[in-house]
């Protein structure tokens, strides 16, 4: 019955190959959870003095491992199944701080940096596959491990073709603005489209003619406007917003201690107020934002990019 | 017919429950320990993976399993604070 029922459930792949291995362990504990839960609710419904909660679970699962495009899938062995292994999986209770030191660090990458997004093309499927297999998620990470073990290490450990990966790492360590800040706008000017026109009092000029309706003398004396009937106020004068300075954080994993990189946009330097890390803090001029700027970090490794959110930069070829 | 397991579990608690009753009457059990074949399987179900299992009563639902898995459960005894 098991296999017929288990044969319904399943699509052909996980009938012969199982889940993969997380998938089982997703699923037993959340049946360890329903259990603690019910037993909690029965213990605070009951008002007993103890009860008896579950220490300990271990469970001796005869299963058929198999591999399947690098991933453990396991299917539970069923009726007149024979040679199973045997997996033993031994669960206990943990408190949160064991379950952070232990689980990886969860911190809120920006999704646009990721491998696949910030590499596009420049990695293949299969290679961010290897990536994510030794735990790089992210151009971050995969330049912390280039600076920390190197590229023949890594490709090692991924078991990936070095020049693939040196690829890889050349163009995760391509600079890119991770920020734009800008100074709040001030109070005499307000934001396109919400600013209202000024209250006009003065009436449009117009020539005033005689009321008989005669000819209007080519000649006459020096038109002098009307006098407004009522006497206008004095109105603020509202100055067009300027564009306020905006600093971008550029994130530039071949920056050097002590060897700032030549930025130039538009034929001008673009000023740079803070080189920390690996990061840069750039005040480019009004009209340099959003433009191309060539980055030179020596050693012939120039890069261009564009001077907006989120712009990734492109590394020039040798000669260009 | 195969449950989720923590039906089983609730259940296997739910059997040595009364004896938290015991304590009062001067025999006090510190804990349980049970290991028990069980009939495993796996199903797709609500767009997840769900742990069906339960524990062989006889041969007639017994699956016919070769070698059953086993589940070993710690079940200790555990004073209830009052949360009054």
């Amino acid at each position: 019955m098991t296999t017929q029922s288990t044969a319904q459930a399943l699509p052909p792949l996980l009938q012969n190959s199982g889940v993969p291995f997380d998938l089982l362990i997703q699923a037993l504990t959340e049946q360890l959870d329903k259990a603690q839960a019910s037993m909690a609710l029965k213990a605070r419904v009951g008002k007993l003095p103890m009860t008896f909660a579950v220490k300990e679970v271990s469970l001796d699962l005869r299963a058929f491992v198999q591999m399947v495009n690098d991933d453990v899938y396991v299917r539970p062995a069923g009726p007149g199944d024979a040679g199973a292994s045997s997996i033993k999986l031994a669960l206990t209770t943990i408190t949160r701080p064991m379950i952070e030191e232990n689980a990886m660090d969860f911190q809120a990458e920006d999704p646009k940096f990721s491998l696949r997004e910030a590499l596009g093309d420049r990695i293949s499927e299969e290679d961010q596959r290897s990536l994510e297999r030794i735990g790089v998620r992210s151009v971050r990470q995969l330049n912390e491990l280039r600076q920390a073990a190197g590229a023949d290490v890594v490709a090692r450990l991924a078991r990936m073709p070095v020049n693939r990966l040196q690829q890889a790492m050349m163009a995760a360590a391509a600079p890119r603005i991770t920020r734009v800040e800008r100074d709040g706008a001030p109070a005499a000017s307000t934001p396109p489209g919400t600013r209202t026109p000024p209250a006009t009092t003065t009436p449009p000029f117009t020539q005033p003619f005689p009321k008989s309706g005669g000819m209007v003398p080519t000649r006459s004396l020096p038109i002098v406007p009307p006098k407004p009937a009522v006497a206008a106020t004095p109105q603020p004068v509202v100055a067009p917003a300027l564009p306020q300075p905006a600093r971008l954080h550029v994130e530039a994993p071949l920056l050097r201690a002590g060897h700032l990189p030549l930025i130039r946009a538009g034929g001008v330097p673009v000023p740079v107020i803070q080189a920390v890390d690996q990061t840069l803090v750039l005040q480019p001029l009004a009209h340099q934002l959003g433009t191309l700027a060539e980055i030179d970090f020596g050693d012939g490794q120039v890069a261009t990019m564009r001077l907006d959110d989120g712009s990734i930069g492109q590394w020039q070829e040798a000669g260009e | 017919m195969l449950r989720e397991l923590h039906e089983v579990v609730a259940e296997l608690q739910d059997s040595v429950a009364p004896m938290a009753a015991a304590a009062a009457a001067g025999l006090r059990l510190a804990a349980v320990e049970l290991d028990l074949p069980l009939d495993v399987t796996l199903r797709l179900r609500a767009g997840g993976c769900v742990l069906l299992a339960d524990v062989a009563r006889n041969h007639a639902d017994a699956q016919w399993q070769l070698a059953p898995s086993r589940l070993h459960l710690t079940l200790a005894a555990t004073p209830l604070q009052d949360e009054a």
